[in-house]
C-alpha cells in the first residue's frame, strides 16, 4: 500500500481524522442542542440572519429546532418544523458514512450522487425556500412559524 | 485506481492533461503530479515530451497536489489512465448543501449547481473541466460559509452581547 501519494505535510494525520472529528463535532453540537430548548428565550441559540433581516424563512429555518424535536425523540413535530432538513438529514449522515469507510480503506469513493441528482437538490432547495414563504394554506405548513 | 488507499498506484507516469489549467499538460510521475506543467499546443505538437520526461522529482517539494480539500481530495487526484477508472475528483456538493442549510444563503445554491455540471463533466470523462467546476463551486461554497458565519457572529454581537452586558 502506497502512502507516498500525500504530501508531506499532511501525512503526519491520520486518514480517517477528518471524517471522525466531522462526526464528533456534529454528535457535540446534537448532544448540545438537546439539553437547551431553542423555543425558550434566554437559551443562547443563534436565530437565522435570513430571517431576522427579512422576515423571511431560508430553507435552513426551523432546521434547529428540528434537530431538537429529534432529540425529545418527537418526529413528528421535527418534520412540522422543517421538512426539508429532515430529508436531508438521512442524506448526509450516509453520505458521512460512505466519506468515513473511504478514508478507512473499505470503499474506493466517497458517495457520489448523480449530476441529475444534485439539480433536484438546488430545484428543491429553491422551490422550498420560495414556496414556504407564501402565506396560502397548504405552504403555510412548510414555513417554520411560530411553532 | 482509487485516489490512495487500495495500492495499486495510479496511472503510468506520463503526460496528462493539466487538470488545473486546461490546454496545459502536466507530467504524472505515476504516484503524483509534479510541477512540470506546460502548454499542450507546444512545437512537438503534443507528442512525446523531447529529451525524454523530465527527472522524476520526488514529491518532497510539497507534491503538487490540485483538487480542492473537503472531503475526498485531500491528496493527489491522477489523470485517467489507459484503464480508464476515473480520479476521484472533490464536486464539493456535500459542502454546498451543508452550507446551504446551515447560511441561508442562495451562494451555497449556486455551489450545488457548480457540484452538479462538475459531476457531469466527470460522467463525460472531462475531468479537466470538472476540476473547474468543482472549484468554482468550492468558491462559492466558502464564500457562502464566510459569510454566514459572519453574520451569525454579527447577530451574536448584536443581539447576545448587549443581552450579556445589560444584566
Amino acid at each position: 500500500m502506497t502512502t507516498s501519494t500525500l504530501p508531506p505535510v499532511v501525512g503526519t494525520a491520520p486518514r480517517w481524522l477528518a471524517p471522525v472529528a466531522v462526526g464528533i463535532g456534529a454528535l457535540a453540537a446534537t448532544a448540545t442542542l438537546g439539553s437547551v430548548d431553542p423555543e425558550v428565550r434566554g437559551h443562547l441559540i443563534p436565530g437565522c440572519p435570513f430571517r431576522t433581516f427579512t422576515g423571511l424563512d431560508c430553507p435552513g429555518c426551523g432546521g434547529t429546532r428540528a434537530v431538537y424535536a429529534l432529540t425529545q425523540g418527537d418526529v413528528a413535530r421535527a418534520f412540522e418544523h422543517n421538512v426539508l432538513v429532515m430529508l436531508v438529514l438521512p442524506l448526509l449522515v450516509v453520505a458521512w458514512a460512505a466519506w468515513l469507510a473511504f478514508r478507512l480503506g473499505w470503499r474506493t469513493r466517497p458517495l457520489v450522487l448523480s449530476a441529475r441528482a444534485g439539480y433536484t437538490i438546488a430545484t428543491a432547495f429553491m422551490v422550498f425556500w420560495v414556496v414556504r414563504n407564501l402565506p396560502w394554506v397548504p405552504f403555510t405548513w412548510l414555513g417554520s412559524g411560530a411553532g | 485506481m482509487a485516489g490512495y488507499g487500495t495500492g495499486q498506484g495510479g496511472p503510468p507516469p506520463g503526460w496528462y492533461p493539466d487538470p488545473d489549467r486546461p490546454g496545459n499538460r502536466r507530467w504524472w510521475d505515476g504516484l503524483a503530479w509534479t510541477d512540470f506543467s506546460e502548454p499542450l499546443d507546444a512545437s512537438d505538437g503534443g507528442a512525446a515530451p523531447s529529451g525524454g520526461p523530465p527527472p522524476h522529482p520526488t514529491t518532497s517539494g510539497g507534491g503538487y497536489s490540485p483538487g480542492g480539500g473537503g472531503f475526498a481530495a485531500a491528496g493527489t487526484t491522477g489523470p485517467a489512465g489507459a484503464s480508464g477508472t476515473a480520479p476521484n475528483i472533490d464536486t464539493w456538493l456535500w459542502q454546498s448543501i451543508v452550507v446551504t442549510v446551515l447560511c441561508c444563503l442562495p451562494l451555497g445554491i449556486v455551489g450545488i449547481v457548480f457540484s452538479s455540471q462538475a459531476q457531469t463533466e466527470i460522467s463525460n470523462r472531462n475531468y479537466a473541466v470538472a476540476q473547474q467546476k468543482a472549484k468554482q463551486a468550492k468558491t462559492f461554497t466558502l464564500i457562502g460559509g464566510g459569510i454566514g458565519l459572519l453574520s451569525w457572529l454579527g447577530m451574536f454581537g448584536l443581539f447576545w452581547l448587549p443581552f450579556m452586558f445589560a444584566i
